[in-house]
């Protein structure tokens, strides 16, 4: 296969254009693609400080690439869980493409703050993904009030949202369908805008672009995420796709024609009392102590 | 036969040549996979010869 803009060898085709590309017409295409995401959603201001959010991965480390390259103010925020060897592994990641593109990174070590994934889990017998997420989410509120972004920016990929949207929608999950937007608005001093610039791409597309402009990411999943429902969704997904390329970006894309009105955003806000200063940490709250320093009491309980 | 080395390093032969047939005989979707030959990235439309090694990187990730 030929590149369609060159005629040279082509190293990927995307059959939903029914087209190839060479390395060059490819992160020229991707480039665009984010930056129609970012124009589409207004995303994202030259005058904004960017939070990236960086798991070691390939997706939040491409788009932290990408955003650099696009001239944002951006800094990398990642927070090491305490998963054994995957947490030193994709830390090691983060801290070398920082290094390496003279970047600024902020590190949340779980072991040093003495509250590691597994251990909360265990104290809590909870689910280690669902105590994972409220503790991220802690720290990236934390960090961005902190350290004055004005937005917190993910790598979540076409694949993710579209198996996210399929299982929020196998489960009539109506809360969850509300907040499938690539852009949610800030809420209160806390809570900054939250972007998905590379919402238009496949995870092929960014595994590619990873690929073939160097960029060093651990391959590894997270142990925890081993059985993860979204994996099966994907692997669904990936079937239809095959069968009728497109139809990835037409369930996710049509949602916002056809169904979004439907289930509006509802801000945390508008349903509770009046928001507090959390007593112990100062992150803002509905109660005297916020839910992550309930959680984190439970070990010294 | 084209020998196939997958993400998590375990090796499998396929008697086929072009790459999306190749993924079709050992089971991989074409859209879950890159897929690479003499360290480039290659198209599943690529006829390869026998005895050629094609790498497979997975692109999926979980969580
Ligand atoms: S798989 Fe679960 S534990 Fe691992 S990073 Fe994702 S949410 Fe956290
Ligand atoms: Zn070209
Ligand atoms: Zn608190």
């Amino acid at each position: 296969m030929k590149c369609i803009k060159c005629e040279e060898n082509a190293v990927i085709s995307l059959s939903r254009h029914n087209a190839g590309f060479c390395k060059d017409h490819f992160t020229e295409y991707f480039h665009r693609q984010v930056e129609a995401a970012i124009k589409e959603y207004s995303m994202l201001k030259t005058s904004d400080r960017v939070m990236v959010c960086v798991s070691g991965g390939k997706d939040s480390l491409v788009l932290w690439h990408i955003l650099n390259l696009m001239g944002y103010k951006t800094a990398g925020m990642y927070v090491s869980l305490g998963i054994g060897e995957y947490s030193q592994k994709s830390k090691a990641k983060v801290l070398a493409f920082a290094e390496k593109n003279k970047l600024e990174s902020i590190i949340i070590d779980l072991d040093e703050e003495k509250c590691p994934i597994p251990l909360l889990a265990a104290k809590t017998k909870r689910n280690a993904c669902s105590v994972c997420g409220q503790v991220k989410r802690h720290y990236f509120n934390k960090v961005a009030l902190d350290g004055g972004f004005t937005v917190a920016a993910t790598g979540h990929n076409l694949d993710d949202e579209a198996a996210r949207m399929l299982g929020n929608v196998l489960r009539w999950d109506t809360k969850h369908l509300a907040k499938m937007s690539p852009i949610l608005p800030e809420e209160g001093e806390t809570i900054k805008r939250k972007v998905k610039p590379l919402i238009r791409l496949t995870e092929k597309e960014v595994a590619a672009y990873a690929f073939l402009n160097g960029i060093d990411y651990i391959p590894d999943e997270c142990p925890k995420s081993r059985g993860a429902s979204s994996l099966k969704f994907k692997e669904v997904l990936n079937e239809l796709e095959a069968a009728a390329p497109g139809t990835k970006h037409f369930f996710y894309g049509e949602f916002f024609r056809a169904a979004a009105d439907r289930f509006p955003y509802i801000t945390n806000e508008s349903d509770k009392d009046e928001i507090k200063k959390c007593i112990k940490c100062g992150a803002e709250s509905y109660l005297d102590v916020c839910s992550f320093c309930r959680l984190t009491e439970k070990l010294n309980g | 036969m084209v020998k196939v080395e997958f993400p998590d390093g375990t090796i499998r032969e396929s008697g086929k040549n072009r790459i999306k047939d190749i993924l079709r005989d050992v089971g991989q979707n074409e859209n879950a996979v890159l897929v690479v030959v003499d360290g480039c990235l290659v198209t599943p439309d690529l006829c390869v010869k026998n005895g050629t090694e094609i790498k497979l990187i997975s692109v999926v990730s979980g969580g």
